[in-house]
């Protein structure tokens, strides 16, 4: 085995994926070849580099935040259900879209070619008007049928009319995005109603009309996405703030396909209103899944509240020796060795243990504001430094700084207790 | 060790085994799912912690994908090992979150707060060239393709043998050993102008 090929080798060779005559061929050859000696040490050594890399403890909280979550989940089928409708219901209501979308395309363009028919038929009749007056003969006979086909032309128009009219209730879907979205948001208000009472909804008229379409539309948007949670939220916050009840999807094919035949212009949309309601509630439902917040692991999570304090200090839990090892315990041990606890820490003490505890609850920071006179403020923090590792402690950064120790009152002091780093020394197993 | 399919066993972790939480997690029981995260924790929050370079991002993250593989466990056959499929999803979170943090910004390294003490060189001298070390080591695998990082993590980090880490990557075994060997070398040649002669123990 020449060099080249002893090298290619080496990785392999270290990590032990060879038979063993290749390993042997290997070490001799690496027992005489100082070059690929070096070479392979190096490899071993940047193996074992990467090896020692030490091993971190998750958040101590970690697993309870996931089942938080896994187990609201769990408690919402219904919400993701109606969401993401089983695919024999699905079809169906893609199908109602398409077939919608298409009648109202024809229905709004249908006024096109009537309105060209028309236009077409005027300038005929005037090209027959300049005939005729070079040709007087054929004058009023051509001029009658030609009247006649405009008249009923016209005429055509005008039974179709009904049709075309009422196609602005279909009309506003035509408008942009943007526009759309607003004709969601307006209506809003008028349907904010209990589902039961249709009659009222059905007053509405129009607009509303255009409303529920969106939504629905929208919502088979994303239907291709079943696993994927991210695609839900935009289209189903559009249609928020509607209030309504429950529905089984069985009861939703059956009102799609009735949606369709209903919106044959000529026909109030009347059924779709109890549909937007219910679309309503989905979202409703489903945007607190949703928009569950991602950062909550972080350990610095308490960012820049507004603090109203003079004082700040940030507390580092020891991590408890004992299950219940409370503010009491500690306490009480500390007096009988040291005696430097003072009145005024005994005050506080009970707050204190609060936030612990709800510390070790939530998982996350808590923060409590005391008052502490100015001058006892040393003391108060020698004693806190018995029962917790003070990690930072700073006066706020104000105006008021200076007078400070000018002023007689009490200091507002801002104590964030951190949960302790789990099992700092050693950590390595558990 | 397997318990008898037919009797329902309490949910002592050690006695209850991976395959045995899916089957009942996928009836229903979600009890099941936090024995498989609770085992699965460390492992996979400190694979992708050495992959993002970042505490706060992997606590992220690594809720991420135990939220992602609860959501598909309904897909998971018993054919694979969970903690291959586990680690899968986890690859593939963190490498997408890798690719994204390289191009918001420079990636931290993590800090010694988090990197616990390694308590057979208490010499504090010996602690500070430590750290130094684990910065170093840590700044360079930042600084490789996900891909390169992640192959020289799973093997060497995590001692995932070479069949498991081609099921994870879905690359036959023969790429992984030659991409694990071009990346080891990468490594080594950010490595080599620190770490070049000395003997480490």
């Amino acid at each position: 085995m020449n060099c080249s090929e002893v090298q290619s080798r080496l990785s392999e060779y270290h990590d032990n994926f060879l038979d063993a005559e290749t390993i042997e061929t290997i070490t001799d050859h690496l027992l005489a070849c100082s070059r690929c000696r070096t070479e392979a040490d190096d490899l071993a050594q940047t193996m074992q580099l990467v090896k020692v890399l030490p091993e971190v403890e998750p958040p101590a909280s970690f697993t309870t935040r996931v089942m938080a979550h896994v187990r609201e989940q769990a408690a919402k089928p219904s919400a993701w259900e109606r969401l993401f409708l089983p695919f024999r219901v699905k079809f169906p209501i893609h199908a109602a879209a398409v077939i919608l979308v298409s009648i109202l395309a024809v229905y709004v363009y249908q006024k096109e070619p009537q309105q060209q028919a028309l236009k077409i038929a005027e300038s005929e009749l005037l090209r027959k008007d300049q005939d005729e007056r070079d040709d007087p003969s054929t004058g009023l006979r051509a001029r009658i049928p030609a009247k006649e086909s405009l008249e009923s032309a016209r005429q055509n128009e005008a039974t179709s009319a009904p049709v075309i009219e009422q196609a602005p209730e279909y009309a506003p879907k035509r408008r942009s995005g943007e526009d759309k979205k607003k004709d969601i948001t307006t209506p809003q208000p008028a349907l904010s109603i209990p589902a039961g009472s249709a009659d009222q909804v059905r007053q509405q008229s129009s607009p509303p009309a255009a409303a529920p379409l969106t939504p629905r539309e929208e919502k088979s948007a994303p239907s291709g996405d079943i696993v994927t949670s991210k695609n839900v939220p935009p289209p189903v916050k559009e249609a928020e703030g509607q209030v309504g009840g429950a529905a089984a999807p069985s009861e939703r094919t059956a009102k799609s396909t009735r949606d369709v035949e209903t919106l044959i212009p000529g026909a109030p949309a009347k059924k779709e209103f109890s549909k937007t309601p219910q679309t309503a509630s989905i979202s409703e439902q489903a945007s607190e899944p949703l928009a569950a917040p991602q950062r909550v692991l972080a350990p610095k999570s308490e960012s820049a509240k507004q603090s109203a304090a003079d004082y700040e200090l940030v507390l580092r839990l020891r991590p408890d020796t004992g299950e219940k090892a409370g503010l009491e315990d500690r306490l009480e041990s500390r007096e009988a060795q040291t005696e430097a606890v003072t009145s005024l820490f005994r005050e506080h003490k009970s707050a204190l243990d609060q936030a612990r505890r709800r510390a070790n609850q939530t998982g996350q920071p808590q923060a409590i504001w005391l008052s502490i006179p100015r001058t006892q403020l040393e003391q108060f923090k020698r004693d806190l430094a018995a029962i917790a590792q003070i990690e930072s402690a700073s006066a706020a950064d104000t105006q008021e700084k200076d007078e400070v120790s000018k002023s007689s009152d009490p200091l507002r002091v801002k104590i964030t207790v951190l949960l302790p780093l789990s099992e700092p020394f050693p950590p390595r197993q558990r | 060790m397997q318990p008898p399919s037919n009797q329902s066993e309490p949910m002592v972790p050690d006695a209850i085994s991976d395959g045995e939480c899916v089957q009942r997690l996928q009836k229903g029981d979600t009890d099941a799912f936090e024995v498989l995260v609770r085992r699965h924790q460390k492992t996979i929050f400190n694979l992708v912690y050495r992959m993002l370079g970042d505490y706060d991002d992997a606590a992220e993250i690594a809720q991420e994908v135990f939220l992602s593989a609860y959501r598909s466990i309904a897909q998971f056959r018993g054919d694979a090992n969970f903690s291959t499929w586990l680690y899968r999803i986890a690859i593939n979170h963190a490498s997408t979150r890798r690719k994204s943090l390289a191009k918001a910004k420079e990636r931290r390294v993590p800090l010694d707060s988090t990197d616990p003490v390694d308590h057979r060189h208490p010499n504090p001298l010996d602690a500070v060239m430590q750290k130094e070390i684990r910065y170093r080591v840590q700044s360079a695998l930042n600084t490789l393709d996900p891909d390169e990082a992640t192959i020289i993590l799973l093997r060497d980090l995590q001692d995932v043998p070479y069949d498991e880490v081609a099921k994870m990557l879905d690359v036959p075994v023969g790429t992984v050993k030659s991409r694990l060997h071009r990346a080891r070398q990468t490594l080594k040649a950010k490595l080599t102008p620190f770490f070049g002669e000395r003997n480490l123990p």
